[in-house]
This record gives structure tokens, sequence and C-alpha cells, in this order.
């Protein structure tokens, strides 16, 4: 009998925490959906390290039009920290995003801003 | 219970609250500028966005959070209606249309709702929104056919489709720019 009603609660609470999870995934759909929305729009947030290297770029480009190496970058004092694959996975996002363009061909390591 | 009942008493809550705007906020003012068939048609009517979010999200269920709310606006707004009345099964229609094109779109294999999908995405909901006017705006319009000029009939079923979408479209948009202030507060 006690177990009988240990079982139930258990199943009751299993069933009120599943409806929680279903109402966070619907939320986060509906997150998903407005960034959608965002990336369409060429309007998604930055994320930190995105932020970062652009502000990086534009500390570099600053009063030139001249284009920013690299090396220059990767020496930056706020990006050295940051490990090379990220930098050159935010480097690309941010000229998928129009924020920075490449400058040269392939592999020559010149960026500014977009 | 409660926690079962929530999101479709916030869906009703929202859908109430936006028809009420609707109606009383910016039917008002398209009547100033607009054509005469404003009483039944808006250029950018926003309850469509909750009919197709709703939809979406709770499935065929939502139907019964949204009926409540179309029927009392309608009570509202047209108090000398009959029961009998053929136009009574406007809000029927109101309230189902979103819910008959993600049917429609799940019988044609593509199911949209989010318990089915792992992607999000805002075009296919434009596209069953846009299709869910349609509907709407076809049944309506047969509805109403008795009380408007048939002259009219055209441009109402024109004002339908193009108000639920740019609703639907302009909605997403109010939408998007109010999780993007909460997330900045948020992160500040």
């Amino acid at each position: 009998m006690a177990s009988n009603f240990v079982t139930m609660g258990c199943q009751s609470m299993f069933k009120m925490k599943t409806m929680e999870e279903t109402q966070s995934l619907q939320f986060a759909r509906l997150l998903q959906m407005v960034r959608s929305m965002e990336a369409d729009m060429g309007i998604s947030a930055l994320n930190k390290a995105e932020k970062v290297l652009f502000t990086c770029v534009g500390d570099l480009c600053l009063g030139t039009d001249s284009p920013v190496n690299l090396t220059q970058i990767l020496a930056h004092q706020d990006v050295k920290k940051m490990p090379q694959a990220t930098v050159y996975k935010c480097l690309r996002d941010l000229r998928e995003k129009g924020l920075l363009d490449h400058v040269g061909g392939r592999g020559s390591g010149l960026y500014r801003l977009g | 219970m409660t926690t079962k009942m929530t999101p479709f008493i916030i869906a009703f809550g929202c859908y109430l609250a936006l028809q009420f705007l609707q109606f009383f906020v910016i039917f008002p003012l398209e009547a100033k500028h607009g054509s005469n068939v404003t009483w039944l048609a808006s250029v950018f009517f926003f309850p469509h966005l909750v009919r197709v979010l709703a939809a979406w999200m709770l499935g065929p269920l939502a139907f019964f959070a949204l009926l409540p709310a179309d029927i009392i606006i309608h009570l509202i707004i047209h108090p000398d209606r009959q029961l009998t009345d053929i136009q009574m099964l406007v809000p029927l229609v109101g309230s189902g249309c979103a819910i008959i094109a993600f049917e429609l779109f799940k019988l044609a294999g593509m199911n949209f709702y989010t318990t089915a999908t792992n992607i999000s995405n805002w075009r296919p909901l434009l596209l069953i929104g846009a299709f869910a006017s349609v509907i709407n705006a076809i049944v309506s319009s047969l509805l109403y056919r008795g009380l408007i000029l048939p002259n009219d009939s055209l441009l109402l079923l024109g004002n339908y489709i193009i108000g639920d979408v740019l609703g639907l479209f302009f909605g997403l948009l109010v939408l998007m720019v109010l999780i993007r202030l909460l997330r900045l507060n948020a992160s500040r």
C-alpha cells in the first residue's frame, strides 16, 4: 500500500518535471526561432569572443584605412589569451556577418573593418 | 494542473489583449485613414501572431485557449448579434485557421509543430501563417457575404490576407526586439 503511494507520488513528480521541461523546451524553441529571425536580418548578437576580436581590429585600425595583419591581431593584448582556433573561427564568423573584410588573396592574413 | 494550464492561460491572455489592442486602438486609427471595410479587417492584424505561435507551440489544443478570447471580443464588438447568426461562426474560423494550416502541412508530410522538429525557424511560421490567413479570409468572406457589398468581397479578402501576414511579420519583429531588450538587460 505504502509502496503504491510512493510510486504514484514519483509518477506525478515525474509528470510535473516533464511538463516543466516541455515548457522550458517550448521557450527555448521560441528563442531559437527569434534568433533565426535575427540571423536572417543580419542583426544577430555577437558573442563575447567576437566582440573582443571586433574591438581589437577596430583598435588596430583606428585612424587608418590600412588593413590589419593577423600577427598584429594575435599579438593584441585582449586576444593573446584566446585560443588560436577561436580567433580563426571568430574572424570567419565576423566576415560572414559583414563586420570584417578579408583583404588580398587567400591566406594573406589581412583584415579591415567591413 | 496549474503548470499544465499555464501556457494556455498565457495564450488566452495574449490573444485577448492583442484583440483589444486591435479593435480599440488600431482599428479606430485605421478607420480614420482606411478603407470602408476596416470594421472587418485591418492592415496589421497582430492577433494572428498569437494564433500561429499558440498553434505552433501547443498543437491543436491551442484552439481551446484561443476560442474563448475570440468569442469574448466578438460579443463585445457585436453585442446585437444573435446566436443563430451565421457570423457567430467567425470566432471558430479565427481560432482554428492556424491549427488547420499546421494540420494540412502535417498531412502533406511537413510537420512544423515544436514537438515534431528540433529546428525552429521563423520562415515556415510565416508560410503557415500566410496559409492560415488564406483559410481565414476565404471562410470569413463567405460568412460575411450578406453583410458587405459584393464589390467589397475581394477587398475584404485581400485585407484579411495582407493584415494577417503583415501582423504576423511585424508581430514577430516586435517579439524579436522585446527579447533582445530583455537579453541586453539581463547581460548588464
